[in-house]
């Protein structure tokens, strides 16, 4: 299995497409405005012509590429790249003004690396534990599995359980549009044909994430960055060594920890990691006065999710985040179906994307430490021309998936729609999430209800179904209870 | 942010009484066994719920922050939103490539304040490289339009 799969990844166009995937995530990452969803979003177009491993390795490396490239801007400007990074900034800033810019990057490089291979271990470690155990799921579990993602994402994505419950349920219906599986009857198709096999998610992904990102930028295109600072050499000092192990062991295992939770992105971790070594630390209040271990504490939390939200995605079919969502959609594209069987019927592929996953965090600290340099150039690329580019790959791309003209209208209404979301604070997360889970959730549905001949009590029959009943319950009231919890804290 | 929050919720309370009546004309449950209509009758049941909720807890909140929706930089969007509409249709009726080169100069020249020849090149060369890309190497096909 192992060969098979070093076969798969050691090939030249392979590694290629790895390094590839993220220099052009590290573009992506250090450019603020664009965000790591965005690149992989406008990067999934690009492997529909692809086999399986080079398509799925060349998004990772993008994925991995943008949550390190966004330190870059953080660092240097003060302006995090990726939301991600924003914790990074608060001190990595204050090193650049010192002088200490280089020092900066090279903890905020080795504490990605080291954050990336330890999230890469538990993926290696859990993922076929977790699978192992989701082939005892039957239709009944696989229902309440794909409730309790929608439930949890809509629970902790976004400012209001509301506004995620609305997104996902949008999401939801979206994915009932078209004919029926069971049935074949026409759901809301409005005798359109280009509606009959339903839509497509992949131009939905590009429309709320991509397009809709790209008309913010064209809100703010004036907005102009300050002036990078000046590098000396980007290597961390001896003394640094011991704090950037011992932060990346535990911050990069924590943020394996909160990517494998559904709805929990790299942004949040890296807030969790900033506020643990804060209170961990032997003096709290320097913090955000330029502390290398409070770089290095976000920076290996935010690699770490990366690891961490394949680890559902791969066993379960349920994204971590809305990069696990966009892969899902690239693995459906080669007619790979992610969940327990992926590690049955393809295991070569699964393992090398464990391979791949670990090669493009080697690749990105190769890159980072040697040629930052030069990614920082990047971010003297005007908007004014970037937006237009962004404009063109987002048709192209979603025009490219089946040859449709409709497949365009579809990202077009999407990043409208995207666009006002954005402005209404509702985060898009949800909706993609309800539009991949709902065909999962209705489908089981539907047959845990044949099987069961119309008997609800089917849904909590096994231990399995009352655990994730317990999870939805939980995910579902946790919102209330932090709130009362914040309002008695300040009284 | 409150008004705005409003006309969200009432946006979703329509569509869930809309996908509701459609839901009413598909083939019922029988038997028990759940039929086509079943889990979208679910599902914009829990959205009218969650619009309601929302709708009644924006109404009775009082701090009111400002969306801007039509400032000059939103108006600046609004155009940007037109004129891809705009290029749609005439990647339809005129072809990719010259659609793209108009719809690229037009952008660059808009935003940016950049000497002719170097947005004549720009749109030019972005053309032909996104053209290259997708249609020699990914092998998708751009035959629509008049002209190419």
């Amino acid at each position: 299995m192992l060969v098979e799969a070093l076969n798969l990844v050691l090939q030249p166009s392979v590694l290629l497409f790895i390094i590839l995937g993220v220099a052009g995530g590290m573009c992506i990452g250090c450019l603020p405005g664009l965000t790591t969803t965005m690149g992989v979003a406008l990067v999934l177009p690009l492997t529909f012509g692809m086999d399986a491993t080079q398509s799925i390795l060349l998004l990772i490396g993008v994925y991995v590429g943008a949550v390190y490239g966004g330190s870059m801007s953080a660092i240097l400007l003060n302006t995090p790249g990726t939301p991600a990074s924003a914790a990074t900034a608060l001190d990595g800033y204050q090193m650049a003004k010192r002088g200490e810019a280089g020092r900066a990057l090279g903890i905020a490089t080795t504490s990605s690396f080291l954050g990336g291979v330890i999230s890469c271990i538990f993926l290696i470690l859990i993922s076929p534990v977790l699978a192992k155990f989701a082939l005892k799921f039957s239709a009944p579990e696989f229902f309440m599995l794909a409730m309790f993602g929608l439930c949890i994402i809509s629970s902790i994505s976004g400012k209001s359980m509301l506004i995620g419950l609305l997104s996902g349920t949008f999401g939801i219906l979206i994915a009932t549009i078209g004919i029926d599986d069971i049935t074949g009857s026409m759901r809301f198709t409005f005798n359109n044909m280009n509606l009959f096999s339903g839509i497509s998610f992949i131009p939905v992904m590009i429309g709320l994430f991509a397009m809709s990102q790209a008309f913010v930028g064209i809100e703010d295109i004036f907005v102009k960055s300050q002036t990078t600072k000046k590098l000396s050499h980007v290597f961390p000092k001896r003394e640094d060594w011991g704090l950037i192990v011992k932060n990346s062991i535990g911050f990069g295992s924590l943020g394996a920890f909160v990517g494998s939770i559904p709805g929990v992105g790299a942004d949040i971790a890296s807030f969790i990691a900033y506020g643990q070594a804060k209170s961990m630390s032997k003096h709290p209040e320097k913090f955000g006065t330029g502390l290398p271990e409070a770089i290095s504490a976000p920076e290996a939390a935010n690699n770490g999710v990366t690891g961490g939200a394949l680890i559902p995605m791969l066993t379960l079919g349920v994204p971590g985040d809305a990069v696990a969502a966009i892969m899902i959609g690239a693995l459906t594209v080669q007619g790979l179906q992610p969940g327990p069987l992926l590690f049955q019927n393809d295991a070569p592929v699964v393992y090398a994307i464990f391979i791949g996953l670990l090669l493009a965090n080697i690749c990105m600290l190769v890159l980072g430490l040697n040629s930052v340099r030069l990614f920082t150039k990047v971010l003297s690329v005007p908007k004014q021309i970037l937006v237009p580019i962004i404009f063109l790959l987002c048709f192209v791309g979603s025009y490219a998936l089946a040859n449709n003209v409709f497949d365009v209208i579809v990202m077009l209404v999407f990043g409208v729609i995207g666009y006002f979301f954005h402005k209404l604070e509702v985060s898009a997360s949800p909706a993609i999430l309800g539009l991949i889970l709902g065909p999962m959730a209705e489908s089981n549905f539907r047959r845990a209800l044949l099987m069961a001949r119309g008997d609800y009590l089917t849904f909590l029959s096994t231990g399995i179904c009352w655990t994730f009943f317990v999870l939805i319950l939980v995910s579902l009231l946790w919102p209330f209870a932090q709130k009362q919890w914040l309002k008695r804290k300040h009284a | 942010m409150r008004s705005g929050k409003l006309v969200l919720a009432a946006g979703f309370l329509v569509l869930s009484i809309f996908v509701f009546i459609l839901s009413l004309q598909l083939p019922p449950t029988r038997n028990g066994v759940p039929g086509p209509a079943t889990w979208p009758v679910l599902v914009s049941i829990v959205m009218f719920i969650s619009a309601i909720s929302l709708g009644v807890k924006e109404f009775f909140k009082s701090n009111e922050t400002v969306i801007k929706i039509i400032g000059k930089d939103q108006i600046r969007v609004y155009i940007s939103m037109t004129a891809l509409f705009a290029y749609l249709v005439s990647m339809m009726l005129i072809g990719f490539s010259v659609s793209t080169f108009i719809m690229l100069y037009g952008f660059i020249t808009w935003l940016g304040n950049y000497k002719w020849h170097f947005r004549v090149i720009c749109a030019l060369v972005i053309t032909t490289i996104v053209y290259c890309v997708f249609h020699f190497v990914l092998k998708v096909p751009f035959r629509f339009g008049i002209l190419f």
